[in-house]
């Protein structure tokens, strides 16, 4: 995965296109482990010439209950699916949350944005969202979004 | 457009990231959208791609224990805010607040919007728009600052 060097002539082939995906359909949740819901919410990209891209992970959500936070992550897997090697694991950290309210919430929305680096060069690469609850009470995350685009 | 392999990428193909940013108060009271004074927006050209990241960040609470949230999005015009529209508001496209249903204090978030087909070369307007979840009364619901990245995408 080299970087872009001074003086390099850059080929645009080092820079594949963004993708967006976005989905709408409600997810009422109950897992305290990551999911990928029904419908899911992925995408497949082609690593830039560096291997690093930016990820930015965005939804809408409700945390009905008191002190269950909702977590909205995501995941990135060499190939065009979930069955190949998992190489970007899921984290709190790495997506959105609720605040973990003494009064549940109303709903509310917002993003995040990471890197993920050591891709391999022109490998295609499978990204999706997944989301949690906190202590597997029911929580509703209503809209989901996922970018990829390549950083130098 | 693509920027097909193979082919050399020019200047033009990436023109600027684009920033705005205002700390001035809204207080919005209805739920239909507006800019807010000052007005918070920029001017980008569209890459060759046509595909532009669009950033936004507020900080938003209410101040007392009702239920209304700011909602802070944005609005894409050819050339200018005189121009059509490209993009209208979308809730869900942009920043909810955090709904507690209480006294809160400013919370600071952002969110992330990719737009695509637009005309490569061509001038665009972005422009930050708010709104109350439910009509309030004034500052109930506040929005104590906007911001705005354009980032022209591959």
């Amino acid at each position: 995965m080299p970087d872009i060097g001074i003086g390099d002539q850059i080929s645009t082939a080092w820079w594949p296109a963004a993708k967006e995906q976005e989905e709408s359909t409600d997810q009422v949740i109950t897992s305290a482990t990551y999911i990928p819901g029904t419908p899911v919410c992925d995408l497949t990209f082609i690593a830039s010439r560096t291997g690093r891209i930016g990820v930015c992970v965005a939804g809408n959500w409700i945390q009905a209950s008191a002190q269950n936070r909702v977590f909205i992550s995501y995941e990135v897997y060499l190939g065009t699916s979930a069955a190949g090697t998992l190489v970007r694991s899921a984290r709190d950290s790495f997506g959105v949350s609720d605040n973990g309210s003494t009064a549940g919430s109303l709903e509310q929305g917002h993003g995040n944005m990471t890197m993920v680096e050591g891709l391999t060069e022109g490998a295609t690469y499978f990204a999706r969202v997944v989301h949690r609850t906190e202590a597997g009470t029911t929580s509703t995350v209503t809209h989901r979004r996922i970018i990829v685009f390549p950083l130098p | 457009m693509a920027i097909n392999a193979g082919s050399q990428a020019y200047g033009v193909d990436l023109p600027p990231t684009q920033y705005d940013q205002d700390w001035t108060t809204q207080s919005p009271t209805t739920t239909s959208y507006v800019a807010g004074q000052p007005e918070v927006g920029v001017n980008f050209v569209a890459p060759a791609s046509g595909r532009v990241l669009v950033c936004l960040g507020a900080g938003m609470r209410t101040t007392t224990a009702v239920t209304s949230r700011g909602v802070v999005t944005f609005i894409i015009y050819n050339d200018n805010s005189d121009g059509p529209v490209v993009q209208g508001a979308s809730f869900n496209s942009g920043i909810t607040g955090i709904g507690i249903a209480a006294i809160s204090q400013y919370s600071y978030v952002g969110t992330f919007k990719m737009m695509s087909n637009l005309t490569p070369g061509r001038n665009y307007y972005a422009q930050v728009v708010h709104r109350s979840t439910a009509a309030v009364a004034a500052g109930v619901v506040s929005i104590a600052s906007r911001d705005i990245t354009v980032i022209p995408l591959t």
